[in-house]
């Protein structure tokens, strides 16, 4: 028998197949055609192996050479037929080598020799191979560490298992599959196959069954089975499935060049760069380059930068970091891309920082004062806290970039604030004049004139179409502002300036115009400021000139009193109007007398202000610490401000009918020497004689109703200051009493109001075009340029430039800033005088004139009832007369109060609700109330209040009820009605902050308890209690002996108005009687 | 199931790569079969395309409710082209990605043309084309459909390109030297890595019931879940 070699090739179109060389003389052999003989007399094993292979070899595989390739007849072999035969070989060798046989393969596969089968069959070494790999091919599928895969085999489709690394050697794809299909067609045989095999799957992973699937189906099986099998796999790749893109960039490490890094961040959170998967192979290549693609896809700033080693990652040019910050971050953001950047890296704002606004110092010299007063500005642009260099300035203008270093630093700018600051020094420069120029323009007084409404925007100058006899404003168009100090050669960063001196209301004009959007002008403006003028009223600078109180005022100020005092009167030394806003019973009247006074007695003169020392606190108490009296003597000083204490002229007070009695109580309380005359009443003084005594008088008070009805009179004085009390009375554009507000002219103007001006821009502007014509602009524009941002957009520049034009004019102190105002009680309780309406005064002095008739003709026994009916009838009056009448008629009469306690609770109440604050308003008479719930329901429609009304006769359900819903919502104006028998059990009504006494139980006890429905355990806020009383009324008369102690004492709590039934007739009626006070005035 | 083209009128693929591979594809349709062949894509002739090394096989629905077989082949690149297509490759690191994101930048064709090398066919003479239909020799309208159904696939996924020259992304990363440089160790490192913690039993049939059905899925996943564990 010739001797037989044995070769295992794999060809590149049969795959496997054997190919034998017989050996047939000396030096000489050829490749067998024919099967047969080998069959024959080779050893059972292999034998048995190709039983089932045909005789004649048709196929012919490619086989390099020493002479080229040849081809040589060969057998395919495939499935089992293949691992038959490898089998075969290794069953032969094993029975040769035994236990030795795997070390003995890895020895002649080490040294690539041949294994001989049986004295005349050599394996030859590919065959050798080949049994190396099909050991390690059985481990594979004992192990089940298998893929298959659909594809095509000679234009048809099959099913092949493969060893799981694609990259395996073909035979060892080959002699898996031949295992895997043996051991998966036992698999099919221990169990009924399923009845749905669409694709014919099964059998053609088992023997040869068909595969019914085109070639989409194909990719779709592979790919479904590489997904199973690689669910089984533990690190688990990353995909799509569990992981997000994120991308971060770092600042550079040297130089300019910023990483930026393609991530994934894993369901537990961890980034990775997918550099770093990739390299320990958690994500294979095109995974990573599909992440990276992402990046690109959404970054077009990427695409074109400088890729790094890695292929996913980049290196931007300082450039190119900016534009992907700018342009890129907010696309990847916004398609789920996570973009880190590094922590310090905030948006730098860009802001504009006045440096020492200062007014030309000294009145009198010439210069304008108060709006029209010339300013020298500076400012300084600051990134964060680095004030800029000129360079700085022209490194970041030039490098037109998001990014820029700074001081060693690199700083993200915020590029809004940025322009915005640029663009609004360029303005700042073309509007103001510069700095050398010319010093002063010699001026008058403008403070009459000041910016005119016509004057509006100020775009004319600063005076442009002003009415009074002031000069064209020095605002011509200046060239830009010239640049401070150069830092060319100064070793420490010089911060540049720009500098210009313009009028305030040029100023102002330029920060609320358009030209200042989004111009962050930052805390630090807001804590600079001068020495002068109104820039120590510019918010954090500090502050108004103390002086000491005045020592014509019969009281003792709070300190904040003092403070408001001081405010006043530097708004007045400069002709500034100004809002006085301060929260309801922080005694605004008392701070407007005490201004009246302090005009009139005069204050010490200016210190020179460079010598007022720094440490100077800023509001309250006296400059010199001195306590009240100690200073100086009280003679008036010369030389003060007021101009050698020359006659003040006469203040008019504006204010609503109800209040005229407390004013002319306080004043006669506590400044009685000042001369008051009240404008009211049918037979006030309406011709010359009216102007001629004016100008002596010191306080004129009128109503809101006369104001436009006597404009002509009242225009004929020459007013010293307007103020108008509970100022919302001309809030309204367009009707009368605004216009006649607005034309009345004075050197002084004032609003008082307890409503918080600021919440409704539109009312704050209209405010403010009283007492400060002009500053705001025009409606349309201030619409325009502020209130509509901050309305709609809650644009926080627009807020923060409005505050710093308007706080100088605006003093708001609240009750609840406990900072400012720690001695009040947490309950403040206020007895609030309102006048009788000339129809109240007369069915009042009808009722007491008809007791007086009748007293004298009444037995004792009937006294008693009669006095208390006469007293609950005057009550009613004091109410409402359609209270005491009971004639149904409506209780505002042609728009016009027929109560003043009415008119001062509605406004009392409109103030509450706008605050969003609820009140309680008790009153003992039901009848009333019942007048009262349409009235008001229908008065505050725009609140949309439901006017519960607690009284005797609601039952327990209904009133449980009722107080639920009232305490639903605490931050909703909200309203309710009591009686004060029924309000003063057991009820909890926490949720309103206001309570309000329309009339008197003249028992403390009483009302206290009614008060402490609101002011109990639950409250948060405080509690104003208002206590109307009618002035001149035995509601006032009665309140006052309620007020003196001795007279408390005396009294049995709860004996109501008894004890007035026993008093002797003659001091019964001097009770009762109605004082008009009005009438007592000279 | 078919194709709908993005493209509804003019020229079908914009990007530089798509339009040199039309440019080639048009010279061998000739004229006739342009227009044909764009109105049959458009139309949503084509079922399927199925992009393998050296050849674009489609299934093309015909007028007369026939499927046809059609297929464009570009020979996948000899192992002297390969070389040269990764040398240039392993000197940009970037091109998976950009490949990837859709993006075949014109450089690399550059590069690479000093070796006679392109991802794209060099003139109609490099393309070949057949179809199971009956209009011999052809170009027949089945494989003018394919041609542009293949061109907009390109224009998005120029990875295309790389697989019909019978390379694929991983190839083009360049081995990374970073584990300590031992690069005979990277052919052995994939096999240790794929093999390494697989286990049968956690494998998840629902991967292949979405194909297969669960009945299948889960006698496939029985016959995993047989595997011997490793002692």
């Amino acid at each position: 028998m010739p001797v037989r070699r044995l070769h295992l090739v794999v060809d590149d179109d049969l795959g496997p197949a054997l190919w034998v060389r017989e050996q047939t003389g000396p030096g000489r052999s050829r490749a067998l055609e024919d099967l047969a003989a080998l069959r024959r007399e080779a050893p059972a094993p292999l034998a048995d192996a190709l039983a089932t292979a045909p005789d004649q070899l048709r196929h012919r595989v490619r086989v390099p050479g020493r002479d080229g390739d040849r081809r040589l007849p060969a057998l395919p072999l495939e499935g089992e037929g293949l691992t038959a035969v490898v089998g075969a070989a290794t069953a032969l060798l094993e029975a040769r080598f035994g236990e030795e046989l795997t070390r003995r393969l890895d020895e002649l596969v080490g040294e690539g020799a041949a294994a001989r089968l049986d004295e005349e069959l050599i394996a030859m070494p590919d065959l050798v191979a080949a049994t190396v790999l099909d050991l390690h091919a059985r481990e594979l599928v004992r192990r089940r560490h298998l893929r298959a895969r659909a594809t095509e085999r000679f234009g048809r489709p099959v099913m092949q298992w493969r060893a799981p690394d694609a990259d395996a050697s073909p035979l060892l794809h080959a002699l898996v599959d031949g295992h895997a299909r043996a051991a998966f067609t036992a698999h099919l045989r221990t169990g009924p196959a399923p009845a749905a095999d669409a694709h014919g799957v099964l059998w053609a992973l088992a023997d040869d069954g068909e595969l019914r699937a085109d070639l989409p189906t194909q990719r779709r099986l592979t790919a479904a089975f590489d997904a199973f099998v690689d669910s089984g796999r533990p690190p688990v790749t990353l995909g799509d499935r569990d992981s997000e893109l994120v991308v971060r960039l770092f600042a550079p490490p040297v130089g300019s060049a910023w990483p930026l890094q393609t991530c994934l961040r894993e369901s537990d959170g961890t980034v990775h760069p997918v550099a770093d998967l990739r390299a320990v192979g958690d994500l294979t290549p095109s995974g990573a380059a599909e992440a990276s693609a992402a990046v690109m896809r959404l970054a077009p700033t990427v695409r074109d930068a400088a890729v790094d080693d890695s292929g996913v990652d980049w290196l931007l040019t300082t450039a190119e970091a900016s534009e992907f910050l700018t342009r890129d971050t907010p696309a990847l953001e916004e398609a789920g891309v996570t973009v880190l950047l590094p922590r310090e890296w905030t948006k730098e704002k860009t802001t504009v920082r006045p440096q020492e606004v200062e007014e030309q110092p000294g009145k009198g010299t010439g210069s304008g004062v108060g709006l029209g007063a010339m300013v020298s500005f500076r400012w300084r642009v600051a990134v964060g806290e680095t004030e800029l260099t000129d360079e700085e300035m022209e490194e970041i203008r030039e490098a037109q970039s998001e990014l820029v270093r700074l001081r060693g630093q690199w700083v993200r700018l915020d590029a809004t604030t940025l322009r915005a600051a640029e663009r609004f020094l360029d303005r700042f420069g073309d509007r103001a004049q510069r700095p050398g120029a010319q010093a002063t323009s010699p001026r008058e007084d403008g403070t009459g004139a000041g910016p005119t409404e016509a004057a509006g925007r100020a775009l004319a100058g600063p005076t442009g179409a002003g009415t009074g006899g002031t000069q064209a404003g020095p605002a011509g168009a200046g060239p830009s502002g010239v640049r401070g100090p150069s830092a060319g050669l100064v070793p420490a960063p010089v911060p540049a300036e720009v500098s210009g001196r313009a009028p305030w209301v040029e100023m102002f004009s330029l920060i609320l115009s358009p030209e200042a959007a989004d111009v962050d002008f930052g805390m630090a403006a807001l804590v600079s400021g001068g020495q002068f003028g109104l820039a120590r009223l510019l918010p954090g600078a500090a502050g108004a000139h103390p002086y000491r109180p005045p020592r014509s005022l019969q009281a003792t100020l709070r300190p904040y009193q003092q403070d408001g005092l001081d405010w006043l009167w530097s708004l007045h030394e400069q002709g500034l109007g100004g809002i006085l806003a301060d929260d309801m019973g922080l005694g605004k009247t008392m701070q407007v007398l005490a201004l009246l006074c302090r005009e009139r007695e005069g204050v010490e003169p200016y210190r020179a202000p460079r010598d007022s020392g720094p440490g100077r606190a800023p509001g309250g108490g006296s400059p010199d610490g001195a306590p009240e009296g100690s200073g100086p003597d009280g003679a008036p000083e010369a030389g003060g401000p007021g101009g050698g204490l020359a006659p003040v002229g006469p203040t008019l007070l504006v204010c609503p009918m109800s209040v005229v009695g407390a004013w002319q109580r306080e004043a006669a309380t506590f400044a009685p020497h000042l001369a008051v005359h009240v404008h009211h009443g049918g037979n006030r003084l309406r011709d010359e004689s009216f102007v001629a005594g004016a100008a002596d008088l010191d306080l004129v008070i009128t109503t809101y109703s006369l104001l436009a009805r006597d404009l002509s009179v009242l225009s004929a004085v020459s007013w010293h200051r307007i103020v108008f009390d509970e100022a919302q009375h001309v809030k309204t554009p367009g009707t009368q009493v605004t216009h006649a507000a607005r034309s009345l002219q004075a050197s002084h103007r004032l609003a008082l109001t307890g409503t918080p001006v600021e919440n409704r821009l539109a009312d704050l502007h209209s405010l403010m075009e009283v007492v400060n014509p002009g500053l705001l602009g025009g409606a349309k524009s201030f619409q325009e340029n502020i209130a509509t941002p901050i309305e709609e957009e809650g644009d926080g520049s627009a807020i923060t430039r409005l505050k710093l034009v308007t706080s100088p004019f605006i003093l708001r102190r609240v009750k609840t800033d406990r900072e400012i105002i720690s001695d009040l009680p947490e309950k403040i309780e206020l007895s609030r005088v309102v006048n009788l309406t000339p129809e109240q005064a007369g069915l009042y002095e009808a009722i007491v004139q008809e007791l007086r008739d009748t007293l004298d003709d009444t037995e004792d026994k009937h006294r008693r009832t009669l006095v208390v009916s006469a007293i609950t009838r005057l009550k009613q009056v004091c109410n409402h007369p359609a209270h005491y009448l009971g004639d149904g008629t409506a209780l505002v009469r042609d728009g016009e109060h027929r109560s003043g306690k009415l008119e001062l609770v509605d406004d009392l109440l409109q103030t509450a609700f706008e605050k969003g604050q609820k009140a309680l308003v008790f009153t003992q008479f039901t009848t009333f109330g019942h007048l009262l719930v349409p009235y008001w329901t229908e008065r505050f429609a725009e609140f949309g209040l439901d006017v519960p009304f607690l009284h005797g006769g609601v039952s327990k359900r209904d009133r449980d009820q009722m107080v639920a819903e009232f305490q639903q919502h605490r931050d909703r104006p909200g309203l309710m009605l009591l009686s004060l028998r029924a309000g003063g059990t057991g009820l909890t009504l926490t949720a309103a902050n206001h309570v309000v006494h329309l009339d008197r139980w003249w028992n403390p006890a009483v009302e206290n308890q009614a008060t402490d429905r609101a002011f109990r355990i639950g409250q948060r806020r405080d509690v104003s209690v208002s206590t109307l009383v009618s002035a001149g009324t035995v509601e006032e008369k009665i309140d006052r002996v309620l007020q003196d102690k001795q007279a408390l004492a005396d009294l049995t709590v709860g004996s109501g108005e008894d004890w007035l039934t026993q008093l002797a007739d003659e001091e019964l009626l001097d009770l009762l009687a109605f004082e008009d006070e009005g009438e007592e005035e000279s | 199931m078919s194709i709908t083209l993005r493209s509804r009128r003019g020229a079908i693929g914009s990007s530089w790569h798509a339009v040199a591979l039309r440019t080639a594809a048009e010279q061998l349709l000739g004229p006739a079969r342009v227009g044909r062949g764009k109105a049959d894509a458009r139309a949503g002739r084509v079922q399927w395309l199925d992009v393998s090394p050296g050849v674009a096989r489609a299934d093309v629905l015909d007028a007369d409710d026939e499927l046809y077989q059609a297929r464009l082949e570009l020979p996948a690149f000899r192992s002297d082209d390969r070389e040269d297509l990764l040398r240039v490759a392993h000197a940009h690191p970037e091109l998976p990605a950009r490949l990837a994101g859709g993006e075949y930048p014109q450089g690399i064709e550059a590069e690479l043309a000093p070796s006679d090398v392109s991802l794209l066919p060099r003139g109609a003479s490099e393309l070949s084309h057949d179809c199971s239909c009956l209009d011999w020799p052809g170009p027949c309208r089945h494989v003018g459909a394919l041609v542009y159904v293949l061109v907009e696939a390109v224009d998005e996924q120029p990875v295309l390109l790389l697989t019909l020259r019978g390379l694929t992304l991983e190839e083009l990363v360049a081995p990374i030297p970073a584990d300590g440089g031992d690069t005979g160790q990277d052919g052995a490192a994939p096999v240790q890595g794929a093999a390494g913690g697989f286990d049968p039993a956690r494998t998840d049939p629902a991967r292949l019931a979405e194909v297969v059905g669960e009945d299948v899925a889960a006698l496939i996943h029985r016959f995993y879940l047989a595997g011997e564990t490793p002692p």
